[in-house]
């Protein structure tokens, strides 16, 4: 089995995920208050990256 | 919404009140941490600012005003040309609704959506909830993957990365394969390897052929005799280095981390044991502004003592630091497990990635720190221009002009204090993406030179690296030392222990310019 398919396509989202935390983050820096936006942000952001990385996973190792 | 304050409360009751009695009122030392009663001298302007069950959404909509004078205390002289101009009924921000953060600068496309402390509340359930049952989901899959019986799981097998080299000998030349030296020079990234080579040579004036095999720390040498065309293959396979790998176990552990720390978000907040966890706090605590600000302003501005503004700063300071306590965990887990996915089984490479992001998340705590402090700042010093009668301390002739603004006595210090938690902000900010850049680049590295030749057939050589193999003494010589300390195929890359080590000498110097800004 080769990951390659795949893992690419996870560690390229992955990668953008991560770094829109810090680009929340340089927003806020810029832009002060918004803080349930931010909240929302986060909140979001985290879930999508944790929810995409398992489905991925799921789909392609541990239901296949 | 700003809450507006009653225009005859607090600022006419000051104003009442004799210039000795606020003096001795200001200088005594046991009502500093006092809160304002009833019966107090300041009254309490905002009785139900502390009240956790407070929400802007139960709030009566009231017309929204913006701050006639925003404070830009980084942006040079801001300060109002005459604070005796500016009326002593100004309204204060107490609680802010959602739509006033569309006008604090964020962008206006975000307008579209308004969020309240409800939507955020019901947001965090179904966040956990999800996560909840993605866990449930993973552990399930494992056992599916087990057969049931709950021992195996899913581990990460990797197929052999195979790589081809066609180059063409000289006549009377010797072709060495080193496999150590070559896998450093084609995925130096990589250094838990072991691999096996094998050279073919096609030539019509070959006179026997030269197919060989060599093991990992074994170097072959094969005579060229005439000019030959070669291919070499090579194959390489993930060192045994202990570390087992469970996808199930890894994909259901940072969500079931996720979601016990956003449910302990939920209950600590509802519990009331920490007052950073309400949502009410969260959003509207760093912005309100109340009489103890007032009061204790008009203490520092008699003491000209900046530092006693602090407390009462510190005590509207809340904010969410639980998340990046959770993201330390599960986003680091998140990161190393796509690192396992990358091929990366090296035990300290791992332990020095996930060291790394949590550093990266941990100074998201300090950054989120430093931010808030400045706009708390900024919105008490903003209160305080609007409602601090400078008319009293006008009556004392014996003053200074200078003195009797007491906001122009205390600026420098607060703009200086201002520019430290800029700074603050800003170094860990960039410290921290520095801590999670390095790790994803090793990822991004490790798995271009790890699986990326799993879909290509032919691997150009470089002409170094042909140079390399057809030397005969260089290459051979390498691969026995290579062979005799095996240990240093193991080592994480020098980078990467140096990025370690700068980033947390450039921490510890964070942390002593915070402490001295504290």
């Amino acid at each position: 089995m080769c990951l390659n398919d795949f893992s690419q396509g996870v560690i390229i989202a992955e990668i953008v995920l991560y770094a829109l935390f810090g680009v929340v983050q340089l927003v806020q820096g810029f832009f002060p208050g918004g803080h349930r936006k931010v909240e929302a942000s986060y909140i979001v952001l985290s879930l999508v990256a944790k929810v995409l990385l398992g489905t991925i996973l799921f789909a392609n190792v541990m239901f296949t | 919404m700003y809450s507006r304050k009653n225009p005859s409360s607090s600022s006419s009751a000051y104003q009442r009140l004799p210039t000795s009695l606020l003096q001795w009122m200001v200088l005594d030392k046991d009502q500093h941490s006092h809160q304002p009663t009833g019966t107090d001298p300041i009254p309490s302007i905002y009785p139900n600012l502390n009240d956790t069950s407070h929400s802007p959404a139960q709030q009566p909509q009231q017309p929204q005003q913006q701050p006639q004078h925003v404070v830009q205390m980084g942006g040079g002289s801001s300060a109002p040309a005459n604070v005796h101009n500016i009326a002593p009924a100004a309204p204060a921000s107490v609680h802010r609704d959602a739509d006033d953060d569309s006008k604090q600068g964020m962008p206006s496309v975000s307008c579209l959506f308004s969020l309240s402390n409800t939507k955020i509340k019901v947001l965090n359930r179904i966040a956990f909830t999800v996560h909840l049952a993605m866990c449930g989901v993973a552990i399930y899959g494992r056992y599916r993957n087990s057969g049931g019986q709950g021992q195996q799981g899913f581990k990460l097998k990797y197929d052999r990365v195979h790589l081809v080299g066609k180059g063409k000998a000289p006549n009377g030349s010797a072709a060495a394969f080193a496999t150590s030296p070559f896998v450093q020079l084609a995925s130096p990234y990589y250094p838990a390897t072991t691999t096996s080579a094998s050279l073919n040579a096609s030539s019509a004036q070959a006179s026997q052929s030269l197919s060989e095999t060599c093991g990992a720390a074994v170097p072959n040498v094969l005579e060229f005799a005439g000019s030959q065309n070669f291919t070499m293959e090579m194959w390489t396979y993930p060192k045994k280095s202990g570390l087992e790998v469970d996808l199930g176990w890894c994909v259901a552990a940072f969500f079931l981390l996720s979601f016990l720390f956003q449910m302990s978000l939920e209950l600590i907040g509802a519990s009331g044991l920490n007052e950073s966890f309400q949502y009410d706090k969260m959003f509207d605590g760093t912005m309100a502004s109340d009489a103890q600000d007032e009061f204790s302003m008009k203490k520092a501005f008699a003491m000209r003592d900046a530092r006693l503004v602090k407390p009462h700063m510190l005590r509207r300071l809340h904010f969410n630091w639980w998340r990046f306590v959770e993201y330390s965990a599960s986003g680091s887990l998140v990161l190393i497990t796509i690192a396992f996915l990358a091929g990366i089984m090296d035990v300290e490479l791992i332990v020095c990635m996930f060291v790394l992001a949590a550093t990266c998340m941990l100074l998201g705590i300090v950054a989120e720190f430093a931010l808030r402090a400045r706009l708390v700042l900024e919105k008490t010093v903003e209160y305080c221009r609007k409602n601090t009668e400078p008319s009293i301390l006008d009556r004392d002739l014996s003053r200074s002009k200078e003195e009797q603004n007491p906001l122009q006595v205390l600026e420098p210090v607060l703009k200086d204090i201002y520019a430290k938690l800029s700074y603050c902000f800003w170094v860990s900010h960039l410290l921290g993406w520095v801590c999670i850049i390095v790790p994803w680049a090793i990822v991004v590295l490790h798995y271009m030179a790890w699986w990326s030749p799993c879909s290509a057939d032919t691997l150009n050589l470089s002409r170094e690296m042909l140079n390399r193999m057809l030397n005969r003494s260089a290459t051979a010589a390498d691969a026995l030392d290579t062979a005799a300390n095996p240990d240093t195929t193991r080592k994480p890359p020098d980078f990467v222990m140096v990025g370690f080590f700068v980033s947390l000498v450039l921490l510890m110097v964070h942390v002593l310019i915070d402490a001295s800004c504290a």
